[in-house]
């Protein structure tokens, strides 16, 4: 400290609050954020069954429109970070295109907004509303040796 | 009588009292030695002042302001960092009631708006909801509810589009999107 220099009560609590109001603002920043998981399925009828990581949705698997699959496979699982009002583009096979945005909440719900498209085709919009850790899936797209299925599973 | 060497060097610079002059000069102009001793002062005066005339001409200038700045850079030594924070410092805080106690006054309403809004936008400082494991959703009455994603399609009108809610093990229902390419 230089010397013949204090620093009185007013400036410190001036600084404490400084300090605070920055901490807050990132903790707040912070608070927007969601982690979101997207799966990549792809559903055949190549008979090995459901694969062990993806047990959970075996009763979903049985029932319309999965039913009519036999195989369902985990070819990716990706991690996503997502802020509010920040859309990302998602890592997606073949020639799918794909963008999730995070549009906030609403009751206990995550609004969340799917776009997929193949190649140059236009979009088709999901507005999903989901619990914390419920998924909710887009499926259909065509696969190599079946269909495309993406769940999508976020946590804020 | 005699002059004073320095009264008579005085009296050529035009150095003394109206008086003095006066009587100086009668002094000189009545002794043939004091009017040798001023004439001898006058050429000696011009011959210096030749000489400085000459001088002068002589000196060059050229590059005498590059010459200095050398000198002075030459001459500056690097000041330690912890001699720069310190002034820092020093002028910082010599400021304060300029500097701190706005930033007070800013920074405490910037933390009471942060607040204000934290509050409204966040569950910051709202009381913690229950652990959800993925198989239920909390509700304020405490009941299990039966739909716990739900979605909302637009699709071009060339392709068709399913909207499913599926029963997953734990009872709940996932809304599901099935596009018919």
């Amino acid at each position: 400290m230089v010397k013949g220099t204090k620093i009185t009560g007013v400036e410190m609590f001036a600084s404490i609050l400084f300090l605070s109001s920055i901490l807050f603002a990132t903790r707040l920043h912070a608070a927007e954020d969601i982690n979101c998981k997207v799966l990549t399925i792809e559903a055949s009828n190549d008979n090995s069954g459901v694969a062990q990581s993806l047990k959970e949705y075996t009763s979903v698997f049985s029932q319309k429109p999965f039913n009519s699959f036999n195989s369902f496979k985990l070819i990716s699982e990706t991690d996503y970070t997502l802020t509010l009002n920040t859309p990302r583009t998602l890592s997606l096979p073949d020639t799918l295109n794909g963008i999730l945005a995070y549009k906030g909440k609403s009751d206990s719900s995550l609004q969340l907004t799917l776009k997929l498209a193949k190649a140059q085709q236009p979009p088709i919009i999901i507005d999903g509303k989901a619990g914390n850790g419920i998924p909710f899936m887009a499926a259909g797209f065509k696969s190599p040796n079946g269909r495309w299925i993406l769940a999508v599973k976020c946590n804020d | 009588m005699k002059q004073d060497e320095k009264i008579l060097a005085q009296y050529y610079d035009d150095e003394l009292s109206d008086a003095m002059r006066t009587r100086v000069r009668a002094q000189i102009e009545s002794s043939p030695e004091d009017t040798d001793a001023l004439t001898k002062l006058e050429t000696i005066s011009h011959f210096f002042e030749v000489m400085k005339k000459e001088n002068l001409e002589n000196v060059s200038f050229e590059g005498f302001e590059k010459r200095i700045l050398n000198e002075i850079h030459s001459a500056r030594e690097p000041v330690p960092f912890s001699e720069k924070v310190g002034v820092w410092l020093k002028e910082f805080l010599s400021h304060r009631k300029a500097v701190w106690i706005p930033a007070a006054s800013v920074a405490g309403a910037a933390f009471a708006a942060l607040l204000v809004v934290g509050l409204q936008a966040t569950s910051v400082m709202m009381p913690e909801m229950p652990s959800q494991n993925g198989l239920e959703t909390w509700q304020a009455n405490g009941t299990t509810p039966s739909v716990v994603s739900t979605v909302d399609v637009t699709a071009p009108d060339n392709i068709d589009v399913q909207e499913f809610n599926l029963e997953t093990e734990g009872g709940q229902r996932i809304a599901v999107v099935w596009i018919n390419e």
